[in-house]
């Protein structure tokens, strides 16, 4: 039993300590003399949100003489009071599109305008600008940059940049990312006219198991996949994270379909224990499962299932659908 | 359990009532006992008994509170991922949770001081959806200050995800049909390493210490609240408009509103009248005062409001509680029920009830 009494009091002083901390840490970080002293002060404060030591902070972040560790702990200090203010914003902007500063840098004021654009509230009148940036970005001579700016662009559901991404999967450009990521961005907002480039390359046997699955993710919806997918989920010679991709694929497609599908190649008991657990789990969680447990011959063939399989995902998973179908069971 | 004679006295572990021999009944109050929630549906029981230490009636229950997801028992987290996948599968009904947090729901939700609050009656929303198919199931915590292994993992969350940010699920985890619009899946790389550290945002002692009035603690929308969305490099929880695609969304936003739940229990910051406790801020507009009714669930789609009002009022518990359907900022702040009646009916494992 925690005694309450002795809880809020070793809250409050674990607060009050805190603050204490921060309050020694700010006189320390005001009195340091050199660099190395700014960065010792800097590395044993929790954070720093005051106008004067924030003004100093940027001062150092900004400048590309400094030390990169220690503009990165300026960064990661005092990132709440930065994202307060338009200027400074501006000063990130200014960072990440600076090819010759530091890298690590960059990237790191990078994933912070993230957080920004999220919630800040000065950062809003400059999201034009923001977009404007992601968009250089797509050209960076970093690839995790280019990267990282065409996943925030994807998300936004940016016609340019799917429109980049989409021509470099068809060889009429340079890709910016790598393939398997270029579907998955597009993915963030799969249009009818993005499907015949995927499905081409998921045909394509020169495709790796990576971007495979990646393709499977998108092709869900594609009515003109389900044969494809069929073939896929179907294929002993398939990798079995390809089959067990396309099996919930087409469960969330085509749940008839895929039931039908899934039923026989659970009962098969030359098949992979781990495709037959997923092909079970996929049947329990559509939208309607009631008729599948109300299935008297499968659940007594999955019963029997059950008690030979010496799978334990298996074993687990049929214990699952045969506790729901026990439940579903009409009284009486 | 614990008993009360009166609403505010004492907690007990047995209380003694004389009751008059007329047949009218007397009032008495049941809780929760801190430290001791369940950890399965109708694992505690509350026995009637007589001076003659006869039981006359045993009545099994449940101490429903919101937990630490990384130290869920396995039958708790597999009726959560359950439930929640169960709630994926209903793509009309998780829509909801997709539409009422997207692009044009930005403005109405965030940057403002209505954020706590909205967030607070989202998360009652989602986990009184879970609780339709799955009433023992609450909303599970991921406690930014702590490793959470537990969390990360293929039985869970998804684990280590491969070189584009795919995660792994096991073959019985109920996440691997995860879906959205029809694309399958969960794309999630964190920045940080989940086996040994935390996430990288503001401790909760330091959230807690943000200050001693509503206004300067909001801040914690910036941090932690923007920088754990930050904290996942590469996926859909980074940004406003994607971030309920990844299912680690409600976890973190369980967290989210613990913070504020232990923050309102360090300060005493439950009277929605106070405005320690709640303030709409500087440059409030309609939506951010404490007589406000929320939007979706008043169905205003009225400028400055969002076009439309996915999912029509908050979902309603058997017996009349708070949040009611349409939803004020008010009802939510005294969410534990410091004053009789204003119980929002949810709890965390860490919060007491005084």
């Amino acid at each position: 039993m925690i005694d309450k009494d002795e809880y809020i009091k070793r809250t409050q002083e674990q607060v009050t300590a805190h603050e204490k901390a921060i309050e020694n840490g700010l006189s320390k970080l005001r009195s340091t003399q050199n660099s190395t002293e700014y960065k010792a002060a800097l590395q044993a404060i929790p954070s720093v949100k005051e106008v004067e030591d924030v003004r100093k902070g940027m001062q150092l972040l900004t400048n590309k003489q400094e030390d990169t560790e220690v503009r990165l702990l300026v960064l990661r200090k005092a990132r709440s009071a930065i994202g307060r203010n338009t200027e400074y914003i501006r000063d990130c902007f200014l960072i990440v599109q600076d090819t010759d500063d530091q890298v690590e840098l960059r990237r790191a004021i990078l994933s912070v305008l993230g957080a920004f654009s999220f919630g800040s509230r000065e950062f809003v009148p400059l999201r034009p600008e923001y977009m404007t940036l992601l968009r250089s970005l797509l050209d960076d001579p970093d690839a995790l940059i280019q990267e990282r700016a065409a996943e925030e662009l994807a998300k936004e559901k940016d016609e340019y940049v799917q429109r980049r991404l989409l021509d470099g999967l068809a060889g009429r450009e340079q890709p910016i990312v790598p393939t398997a990521k270029a579907i998955q961005l597009l993915g963030y907002d799969i249009h009818a006219e993005h499907y015949p480039v995927v499905r081409k390359i998921l045909e394509d046997p020169r495709s790796d198991e990576t971007t495979k699955v990646e393709a499977i993710h998108v092709l869900g919806n594609d009515a003109q996949s389900r044969d494809l997918l069929t073939a896929l989920m179907t294929d002993k010679q398939q990798p079995i994270e390809v089959r067990m991709t396309s099996a919930t694929a087409m469960k969330t497609s085509n749940p008839d379909y895929f039931t039908h599908l899934a039923k026989s190649i659970v009962l098969d008991e030359q098949e992979e224990p781990d495709l037959r657990a997923v092909c079970l789990n996929a049947m329990m969680h559509q939208s309607d499962p009631s008729a599948l447990y109300a299935d008297d011959d499968f659940v007594q063939k999955l019963t029997k299932v059950r008690s030979l399989t010496t799978s334990d995902a298996l074993k687990q998973q049929s214990t699952g659908f045969l506790t729901k179908a026990m439940r579903h069971k009409p009284k009486g | 359990m614990i008993f009360r004679s009166s609403y505010t006295s004492a907690e007990q572990n047995t209380l003694l009532l004389t009751l008059p021999g007329d047949g009218s009944p007397v009032n008495f109050f049941i809780g929760g006992k801190f430290g001791s929630p369940s950890s399965d549906d109708q694992d505690g029981a509350i026995s009637l008994v007589d001076s003659t230490n006869t039981v006359l009636l045993q009545r099994t229950v449940m101490v429903r509170v919101r937990k630490n997801a990384n130290n869920l028992t396995e039958r708790e987290r597999d009726r959560f991922l359950d439930a929640f996948s169960t709630l994926n599968a209903s793509t009309a009904v998780y829509q909801i949770f997709l539409d009422s947090h997207n692009g044009p729901a930005d403005p109405e939700i965030h940057r403002r001081n209505a954020f706590l609050p909205w967030h607070r009656a989202f998360m009652s929303s989602f986990e009184r959806h879970l609780q339709v198919g799955f009433p023992s199931v609450t909303v599970p915590y991921w406690n930014f200050d702590q490793p959470s292994p537990n969390i990360f993992s293929p039985d869970f969350m998804g684990s280590t995800p491969n070189s584009v940010g795919r995660v792994t699920f096991s073959s019985t985890n109920p996440l691997r049909n995860w879906a959205i619009g029809g694309v399958t899946g969960v794309i999630r790389i964190l920045s940080f390493n989940s086996t040994t550290s935390g996430a990288p945002v503001e401790s909760e002692t330091g959230t807690l210490a943000l200050g001693a009035d509503f206004d300067s603690f909001s801040f914690m929308e910036n941090d932690p609240h923007d920088f754990a969305h930050n904290s996942i490099s590469t996926g859909p929880l980074r940004s406003q408009a994607t971030a309920t695609q990844d299912p680690l969304f409600f976890l973190l936003h369980s967290n989210i509103d613990r913070l504020w739940a232990k923050w309102q229990w360090l300060r005493n910051r439950f009277n929605a009248s106070d405005s320690n406790s709640y303030s709409p801020g500087t440059g409030a507009r309609i939506g951010d005062f404490v007589t406000d009714t929320m939007w979706p669930w008043n169905g205003a789609t009225a400028p400055p409001r969002p076009p439309t009002a996915p999912g029509g009022p908050l979902p309603q518990l058997a017996f009349p509680s708070k949040p009611p359907p349409v939803p004020t900022i008010a009802d939510v702040i005294d969410y534990i029920g410091r004053t009789q009646g204003n119980s929002n009916n949810f709890d965390y494992d860490d919060v007491p009830f005084v």
